[in-house]
């Protein structure tokens, strides 16, 4: 099946390690710009060429739900830790922040076995740091604190 | 605590660094022909790190010392690494701000965290640290910031101040890589580029840096 656009009035969700997450005395208050940058070729993979991410209202319209399902089928395939984080990012202000950088950005569901929501950011371009920026700056529409998170739905399941 | 993490605590420190080795022996001048405004900031910062290098009153420990290259567990090289770098703030820690070093020290805790680490994450490069460390010396930003590691090692810093963000990139030798979007009425002004240290504040000029480095309601602390 080929891969389908994401709405536009939806969301991806990026897992954000914990050393690209910025707080202020412990609070969660965005991203760094690098969070969404295509990683260089290493000793152990290839250079990236687009960002991984999960669609949120395949889970779930309720942005909480949709985070809880998001984190179960990203802990199914990665070790997640305690200071990481989720960018809530608007698929629409994604594509418009690509446009006024000369950039056709493509938000795609492309599902695998163990991913059913697997989205790729494709058509990026990996060296323009405004962009990524813009990303940080206004495509995202929450920052979710893993443990946070964790702690609030465990009390209120 | 287990044994071998004993053992470990208990071992000679080698320190990383090399005591005959000036912290600021790296540092980048700017060129002949700059502004007479670049020349006068170079030699005020250059006097600051005159009276502050620290070179001859470090005694050299004996020759045998080496750092030694064994392989190393996570723990342990996050510990080396947190070590080294607060060693190197301790040596300047005389002109920086009381609440902003205590700050650096959690951030640097939390950073390099092993419970928090995963297993492709970047280490962070002390090249990167020593940036840093000349940066909060030259510029004296106040405002709180945030740390993180960028994919190459390096040390970011971040600063949030309404809608308008500040990243910087800490790269080793004085150069900083920076990214801004700032937001002036309804107009958004956003911006790029890789500078030598010396030249930041000229560089970010036209976007009032003060915005982001200086933050007027903190309390004055004593050092």
């Amino acid at each position: 099946m080929a891969p389908q656009p994401l709405p536009d009035e939806h969301h991806f969700v990026r897992h954000v390690r914990g050393a690209l997450v910025q707080r202020v005395n412990g609070k969660v208050v965005g991203c760094f710009p690098d969070a969404f940058k295509l990683r260089d070729a290493s000793e152990t993979r290839a250079a990236e060429t687009y960002i991984s991410a999960c669609w949120l209202e395949w889970h779930q319209h309720d942005c909480d739900l949709g985070i809880q399902s998001v984190v179960q089928e990203l802990s199914n395939g990665r070790e997640l830790k305690a200071r990481d984080a989720f960018a809530v990012v608007q698929v629409k202000k994604m594509k418009e922040i690509g446009l006024s950088r000369g950039q056709r950005i493509r938000v795609l569901h492309e599902p695998t076995e163990k991913s059913p929501s697997y989205t790729a950011v494709r058509a990026m371009n990996r060296d323009d740091q405004e962009l990524l920026q813009l990303i940080a700056a206004e495509a995202i529409s929450e920052t979710v604190d893993l443990e946070s998170f964790v702690k609030t739905t465990l009390k209120h399941p | 605590m287990t044994s071998s993490s004993l053992q470990f605590y208990r071992r000679e420190k080698v320190s990383g660094l090399d005591p005959a080795q000036s912290l600021f022996a790296t540092l980048a001048l700017p060129r002949a022909g700059v502004s007479d405004t670049a020349s006068a900031l170079s030699d005020s910062f250059l006097e600051i790190l005159r009276r502050t290098d620290t070179t001859g009153r470090i005694q050299p420990r004996s020759a045998s010392i080496e750092v030694t290259t064994r392989k190393t567990s996570l723990v342990e090289t996050l510990y080396e690494i947190r070590a080294n770098a607060k060693l190197m703030t301790s040596r300047v820690a005389m002109h920086l701000d009381k609440e902003w070093r205590l700050s650096l020290f959690r951030n640097l805790d939390e950073i390099l965290d092993p419970e928090a680490w995963h297993d492709d994450d970047p280490l962070l490069a002390i090249p990167s640290f020593e940036t840093f460390l000349r940066f909060s010396l030259f510029i004296k930003p106040n405002r709180q910031l945030s740390l993180g590691v960028s994919n190459q090692g390096n040390l970011l810093l971040g600063w949030i101040v309404g809608k308008d963000r500040l990243s910087i990139e800490m790269l080793p030798q004085d150069v900083l890589r920076w990214v801004l979007v700032r937001y002036v009425g309804d107009e958004r002004e956003s911006a790029a580029g890789q500078v030598p240290l010396l030249r930041l504040m000229a560089v970010l000029g036209p976007f009032d840096p003060e915005h982001w480095f200086a933050d007027h309601g903190a309390a004055a602390t004593s050092r």
